[in-house]
């Protein structure tokens, strides 16, 4: 188990300004604090894209209007649900209530803990990462089980049901997406992950597997739309006929807490699908060494947020362009469809890896 | 490694290989026809290799393929084969009064991964191959429990099944860690040195207690019995039988490979603890039987008996008893698919409980000549198989020198003599009612043939089972 | 080689964690918090497994009881969504009722096994802290998962744990098929009947199956 400095100027400049015995905490702190800004400033811009997308992709006005560029729409937005009271109903279960709105964004935080953002840029490697990330997603499910049921409504319950059996189902076949990549990496660390696709593109886990890549990533792509509740896979919510599934009776803060691990939740999902499939902070290669040494000039992280944007784009373009599925439909789609066929891609990518039948 | 060393461990890979084939053709099959003829062709032919073929041991990743392996797991493919007999009218519309099973194929694979799951127990090299092996012989058997459709017992049987049966798996975990943090090891060679080395450990004692106690729920020992009557009742009929017969074998197999081998050193000092059970199940199973009415409740209390005076085997010493444990097993199977045989055909048109019985005598006599036999048997009268079965285990304890105990023992069969009696009376003198006689099919007709001759040349020359009884003694 | 104190406070409030936790567990009366306060005792659970630098096993603790299983029992008990009736003791059984057994004397047994289980255990631990040294393992990848991995899958045919592994996975298939026996029972009209589309008041009890009600 690593742990890496922040970043080499900045950190050493504020560690060099403590005392000796600080100096250590300073790695710890400047990480954590740098993941809360990170997610509060990356929430607010991911509200404001999908605002956007959402308005291109559907005609839709007001995100277009509000400020330059329609940049003061989020603020609004935020105001909004601050200034709003925090609504206790009559009838739900104190406990479950209040602590539901907090556990999806603990899971969202614990699991950028481990996000290579670039080579020293990762608050933790842990050997087993990749475990690590599936098991504190968990807690998001049981914020939503927990609030669903807490709200003491029966849309909320109705709604956090279908949200678990949704979530139950397409983990199963996210996690055999992301055993294939740990396979052809030889390791669960997701900074070896990363480090394993050095080399061309054509070294990325999409490409490297003929065949088995791709469909790992439009697998990996599928369900974890499933899993982040967005559409056209967001039956949870599903507001012609829940009204708001699992939040209805959250208000002000605590539904901007689920609102806000969405958006943060979508971020990490991004940057693991990334960092799996397109070689994570790694720079694209051409084997043109003029465009390669271009391409290189950018630092890492940058490359880590273009690719992230990239299949953040995806996932918006997803929910603004293909209807709601029904629940049994979607149920389908998972285990008679996805799951049988992440087996056979998983059993397909053994074979492509024991025989090396792999890109150059 | 070669292909020649696989060949000892051929029954258990072809056994994984059919129960498989079962599930998958299953799902092509309409009727369940093709599942049904798939499961005891391959049953057969299973007993056929276990019986005549390779004959060496091997040991491959703690799996240790012994001659008395050998045994126990041939009396498992024979009742688990008897089960698929006798199930077969239950799945046909009109076959049993109580009602239609269905889904075949489901139900022979789970009794095929059950079966796979006590070749794994008495295969056992490490305490975790046995556990895993406990669990895969009783948790098939939560679900067949509940297999009857729509019937509250049969989902009452299921639940109380499963909580019983999750909690002495609890146990015997419990058990099992403690053993590994008494002696550091879970393999069994090393486990016995263990043992021999340290034999008052007290976490050892802590580890055998609550293995014993969660053993003896699978046995249906006394005080550990309660489940068995409801769920026995409440199961449907092949079930009960696979559970009173296949189940209750791997019980006492679980028992005996743990206890006649790394564990030997600690039985002389267990003693009075075994002998407490038996007789506290003997009587507990002895009184429980006379007031039934029900005839599976009535198996389910007769059995308890049965364990009873298997578990005097346990005082014996090691081959004597291991001999006398499967030579007993034998003889009730015999008998106790016997008598399934007849509650399978009362209960094509009543109900299967004793006055389901009533007038069989005139209704077909071969039948209540059948229940005799099976009866006297049970009893342990003399020229019948079950005499010789309480033969060999009393004098397997009486050879220890606990005559005290056979003496109990043999109070305790006369007691059941006067119950078993009651089924005979059903049959021979109550009152028969307007029943119409029972027309057996050729097939039918010559089970019953050969089951009676079975109890009878199994008491009168013993050579069979004796030479079963003695590849296991090993 | 002393164990630093950052791993002793660590442990010491893990362990008061899992304890109280794992007693309010028992004491709630709401089966819901008690699934909650059951994955409360797990986090500090795995955290004492990483304490013994077993961090993967702490990972797995996680992922497996409080990610997976917790939550479909929590889904279940919402799904049937009990509550205590009145008169009735958090701890099952009416109140001095024939047969069951009452809250205190399910407590005293309990107590009972408890403590003949710690007089048995106690010498043991105590021996095993006054012998056993507390220096690190310095196993190379001790714990990790590619030594687990070595452990499970290498040299198949003498690893005792080849066996072990394979039967749990007729385990799971014995578990699938019998779940979906049972979920497969209903016909086709009895789905609908239940369908989760139709109003929440008749489709949640959908474990009171027929099959429990007398014919």
């Amino acid at each position: 188990m690593k742990a890496y400095a922040v970043n080499h100027p900045i950190g050493d400049m504020i560690r060099g300004m403590l005392p000796a015995p600080w100096a250590a905490a300073a790695n710890g702190a400047l990480a954590v604090g740098l993941i809360a800004g990170l997610v509060t400033v990356m929430a607010i811009f991911l509200i404001w894209l999908e605002r956007k997308v959402c308005a291109h992709f559907q005609a839709r006005l007001g995100p277009t209007r509000v400020g330059p560029f329609g940049l003061l729409q989020p603020i609004a937005d935020a105001i909004k649900l601050l200034m709003k009271e925090n609504l206790r109903p009559r009838g739900v279960d104190n406990l479950a209530y209040f602590l539901a709105p907090l556990l999806p964004i603990t899971g969202s935080f614990l699991v950028l803990a481990v996000m290579p953002f670039d080579h020293d840029l990762q608050v933790v490697d842990l050997p087993a990462g990749v475990v690590y990330v599936v098991a504190v997603s968990g807690l998001g499910i049981l914020g939503i089980l927990i609030g669903g049921w807490g709200s003491n409504n029966k849309y909320s319950l109705l709604g956090s049901m279908r949200s678990g059996a949704q979530l139950f189902s397409y983990e199963l076949s996210l996690v055999l997406c992301m055993l294939l990549i740990v396979m052809a990496s030889g390791s669960a660390s997701l900074r070896e992950i990363v480090l394993a696709q050095q080399g061309t593109v054509l070294d990325w886990w999409i490409f490297k597997l003929p065949v088995a890549g791709l469909l790992a990533f439009a697998l990996f792509m599928i369900s974890s739309t499933a899993e982040l509740n967005r559409g056209p896979l967001d039956l949870s919510e599903a507001e012609s006929e829940l009204t708001g599934g699992f939040h209805t009776e959250y208000a002000g803060i605590s539904f901007s807490m689920f609102f806000l691990a969405e958006f943060v939740n979508m971020f990490a999902s991004a940057g693991l699908g990334a960092t799996f499939f397109l070689g994570g902070f790694l720079a694209p290669r051409f084997g043109v060494p003029p465009l390669d040494w271009a391409l290189a000039l950018l630092p890492g992280v940058v490359w880590f947020f273009v690719k992230v944007f990239a299949l953040i784009f995806l996932y918006m373009w997803f929910r603004w362009t293909f209807p709601r599925l029904r629940i049994d439909h979607l149920l389908s789609l998972e285990w008679k469809f996805l799951l049988p066929v992440s087996l056979a891609n998983l059993l397909l990518a053994a074979t492509l890896i024991t025989f090396k039948w792999m890109l150059p | 490694m070669t292909l020649a060393e696989f060949t000892p461990l051929l029954p258990d890979l072809l056994l994984l290989a059919l129960a498989l084939a079962v599930l998958k053709i299953d799902l092509w099959s309409e009727d369940g026809e093709a599942g049904f003829h798939l499961t005891w062709i391959g049953l057969a032919g299973l007993a056929l290799l276990l019986a005549f073929g390779s004959r060496s041991d091997a040991v491959f990743a703690d799996y240790h393929i012994t001659a008395a392996s050998r045994v126990w797991k041939l009396l498992f493919t024979l009742a688990t084969l008897a089960t698929v007999f006798l199930s077969r009218p239950y799945f046909r519309a009109g076959g049993n009064a109580r009602g239609t099973l269905a889904k075949s194929g489901a139900f022979f694979g789970l009794l095929l991964l059950c079966m796979q799951g006590m070749f794994a127990l008495v295969s056992a090299g490490n305490l975790i191959v046995f556990y895993l092996g406990l669990e895969l012989a009783t948790m098939p058997i939560y679900a067949l429990a509940a297999y009857q459709p729509r019937d509250a017992d049969s989902a009452e049987a299921g639940s109380k099944y499963v909580l019983m049966g999750g909690f002495s798996s609890a146990l015997t975990l419990f058990g099992i860690s403690f053993l590994y943090g008494a002696t550091g090891s879970l393999g069994f060679p090393a486990l016995e040195a263990a043992v021999r080395a340290a034999p008052a450990d007290p976490a050892l004692w802590g580890g055998i207690f609550f293995l014993l106690g969660g053993l003896g729920f699978k046995l249906a020992m006394a005080p550990l019995h309660m489940w068995a009557p409801d769920v026995y009742q409440g199961a449907p009929t092949p079930v009960m039988a696979f559970l009173s017969v296949a189940s209750k074998a791997a019980a006492v197999a679980a028992l005996a490979t743990l206890f006649l081998s790394p564990l030997n050193a600690v039985r002389p000092d267990l003693a009075p603890c075994f002998a407490a059970a038996a007789v506290l199940s003997m009587v507990a199973g002895n009184l429980g039987a006379m007031r039934q009415k029900d005839l599976r409740r009535f198996v389910a209390y007769s059995s308890v008996a049965q364990v009873g005076y298997m578990l005097l085997a346990m005082l014996g010493e090691g081959d004597g008893s291991r001999a006398a444990l499967v030579y007993n097993l034998v003889t009730y199977g015999v008998t106790g698919f016997a008598l399934y045989f007849i509650m399978g055909v009362i209960g094509k048109e009543g109900p299967e409980t004793m006055s389901g019985l009533r007038g069989l005598s005139r209704r077909h006599p071969g039948l209540a000549v059948l229940l005799v036999l099976c009866m006297f048997s049970l009893a342990g009268v003399p020229p019948l198989a079950g005499f010789l079965g309480k033969f060999m285990l009393f004098s397997a304890a009486a050879a220890e020198g606990h005559y005290l105990l056979v003496g109990i023992a043999v109070a305790n069969a006369v007691v059941s003599f006067y119950y078993y009696m009651l089924v005979v009376k059903e049959a021979y003198i109550a009152p028969p009612g307007e029943a119409a006689a029972i027309r057996l099919r050729p097939l039918q007709i010559m089970v019953l043939w050969g089951l009676g001759l079975a109890l009878l040349v199994l008491g009168v020359c013993p050579a069979p089972a004796d030479w079963l009884a003695r590849a296991a003694g090993n | 080689m002393p164990v630093s104190p950052v791993v002793e406070i660590t442990f010491a409030l893990s362990a008061l964690v899992i304890l109280l936790s794992s007693l309010a567990v028992v004491l709630v009366k709401n089966p819901v918090r008690a699934t909650l306060l059951l994955i409360v005792a797990f986090i500090p659970t795995s955290l004492v497994y990483i304490l013994l630098q077993a961090a993967f096993v702490g990972i797995l603790q996680i992922l497996v009881y409080a990610g997976a299983i917790m939550m479909l029992f929590t889904f279940v008990i919402m799904m049937i969504n009990p509550s205590p009736k009145d008169g009735e003791s958090p701890a099952g059984g009416s109140e001095g009722g024939e047969g069951g057994f009452s809250g205190m004397r399910g407590a005293l047994i309990g107590l009972l096994v408890v403590g003949a289980l710690g007089a048995l255990l106690l010498p043991k631990v105590y021996h095993a802290a006054s012998q056993v040294s507390v220096a690190p393992v310095t196993k190379p990848g001790f714990g990790e998962l590619s030594s687990i991995s070595a452990l499970l899958f290498e040299d198949p045919a003498n690893n005792p744990l080849t066996v072990s592994f394979e039967l749990i996975s007729f385990l799971i298939l014995v578990g699938i098929i019998a779940a979906l026996n049972f979920s497969r029972r209903k016909g086709a009209e009895a789905r609908m009947e239940n369908s989760i589309t139709t109003r929440p008041t008749e489709a949640l009890p959908i474990l009171q199956r027929e099959a429990l009600e007398p014919k």
